[in-house]
């Protein structure tokens, strides 16, 4: 029986620069440079590779000792807006 | 520490944050509040915000918090510039590869990606683009079809191709440097730019695969770039060219053929021992052949024009005369300097207005004059 998944990763278009602990993002065509804070560079560092919102909520809730309840909106919330931005795109990938 | 000299030690330490082969501990300063200003000058002017970034990181360089937010927020408005820079760099590549327009990407992004560790440590204000001779005036009309124009009028028509290095291209903040040659004056004339196209590779920016010099072309470039760019050198340059220096794949002899045959030498020899006195570093042995070959008479003289106070009082012109064969060609880049088009004129007086021949033939006038009487 095989499972889908959703998996975000970073757009392959994405041009970024770190700065301290922002990172700063944006895309060719795009008239508009995002600057992502300390957290949410954090959750855009993580999407270097593909990973699922699950998989991503735990990590984030590992990595900073709170609650995945706590953390799944907000997290889910910046996914959203960076796939309407097209900084990030999803896939549905299946595991066997 | 706010004196020059002590300025200019800092600074140095700071663009030898993470440079391979750097000697010793690496920088160690703590600035208070007073000598910010000063170094504030020094990162900007240098662009070094990058490296004073990752050397405050490292706890190498200790700043106050109002310096340091005040460094990041230098740093962040640079980074932001690339960003701009590269995206546009991107969309050009789009249009240029549609017209079947060849094209490298020469400095900035060719040289931040890759080379440095991380590319935040290479700001950049401009793109530069290297083009075929052949196909010249067909990239001009391209960038001008795209609503770039000439930042100044050509002194003649034809002068660029015959005897240009690059040509700048401005469209808002975004400036083009369009290079016909790697150098400017005698050794861009030397030179033989087609052949570096056979030394090209791929790098990914933005989603796509663009051209650039591999890295003996890249340390080739760097190092006319280093010495003949400004005098004296500046930082980042002299940084550019150890960091490419430090690659192992470096074919130093192909570097060192092309150097003969360009006549670039000594201006090899200048940008690495400039490099490599300036930041303490040694060179790697496989450069002993490049860094004692022989250095012709009128090359000699060639570099005395980009390395000395003949700079500015005509040298580089003067020089690039010399390396003009033929009479005719010759009479043709002197009547082009000295009795340019109006426009040009124009462009390139002060107020943008008063233009005048006598203004304009001041300055050979002085050299020639001073030149004779030092005799």
């Amino acid at each position: 029986m095989s499972c889908r998944w959703i998996k975000f990763k970073q757009s392959d278009s994405t041009l970024s620069r770190t700065v301290g602990d922002e990172v700063l993002v944006t895309r060719p065509y795009s008239e508009s440079i995002d600057g992502l804070p300390a957290s949410s560079a954090d959750i855009w560092n993580r999407l270097a590779s593909p990973v699922t919102l699950p998989q991503l909520v735990e990590d984030l809730s590992l990595a900073y000792a709170v609650d995945a309840s706590e953390i799944e909106h907000d997290v889910k919330s910046l996914l959203d807006e960076l796939l309407h931005k097209h900084l990030i795109e999803e896939f549905v990938t299946t595991d066997d | 520490m706010t004196d020059p000299g002590s300025i200019a030690a800092l600074l140095t330490g700071i663009a030898a944050t993470g440079l391979p082969g750097a000697p010793g501990k690496g920088l160690s300063a703590e600035i208070d509040a007073a000598e910010w200003p000063s170094l504030r000058g020094g990162l900007l002017g240098h662009r070094l915000t990058g490296l004073a970034v990752e050397a405050a990181s490292r706890g190498q360089l200790l700043l106050p918090d109002q310096p340091l937010a005040e460094l990041l927020k230098l740093q962040r408005d640079a980074m932001a510039m690339t960003l701009v820079l590269e995206s546009r760099l991107v969309e050009l590549s789009a249009r240029l590869r549609a017209d079947d327009i060849d094209f490298l990407v020469l400095k900035g992004p060719a040289v931040a990606h890759g080379y440095y560790t991380d590319p935040a440590w290479r700001p950049f204000s401009d793109l530069d683009l290297l083009v075929r001779q052949s196909q010249w005036n067909q990239t001009a009309s391209l960038l001008n079809g795209m609503g770039f124009a000439r930042n100044l009028p050509e002194p003649r028509p034809n002068f660029d191709i015959r005897f240009g290095k690059a040509v700048t291209w401005i469209r808002g903040e975004v400036a083009i440097d369009l290079h016909r040659s790697l150098a400017a004056g005698p050794f861009g004339l030397w030179m033989v730019p087609d052949e570096l196209w056979e030394h090209t590779e791929s790098f990914e920016l933005g989603g796509q695969l663009l051209e650039r010099l591999d890295v003996t072309g890249q340390l080739l470039h760097a190092c006319v770039h280093a010495s003949l760019g400004w005098f004296p050198p500046l930082i980042l340059p002299l940084r550019d060219v150890l960091q490419i220096a430090s690659e192992s794949s470096v074919d130093w002899e192909e570097l060192s053929s092309w150097s003969r045959r360009w006549r670039l030498n000594g201006v090899l020899q200048h940008a690495l021992t400039t490099a490599a006195t300036r930041f303490g570093t040694s060179l790697p042995g496989a450069s002993d052949t490049l860094l004692h070959a022989p250095v012709g008479t009128r090359e000699r003289r060639a570099l005395e024009a980009y390395t000395t106070q003949k700079r500015h009082r005509g040298g580089t012109a003067v020089a690039a005369l010399a390396a003009i064969p033929g009479l005719r060609a010759r009479a043709t880049y002197a009547h082009s300097l000295l009795w340019p088009d109006r426009e040009f004129l124009k462009a390139r007086s002060s107020d943008g207005e008063s233009s005048s021949y006598l203004r304009r033939w001041a300055t050979p006038a002085r050299w020639f004059l001073g030149d004779r009487r030092g005799q």
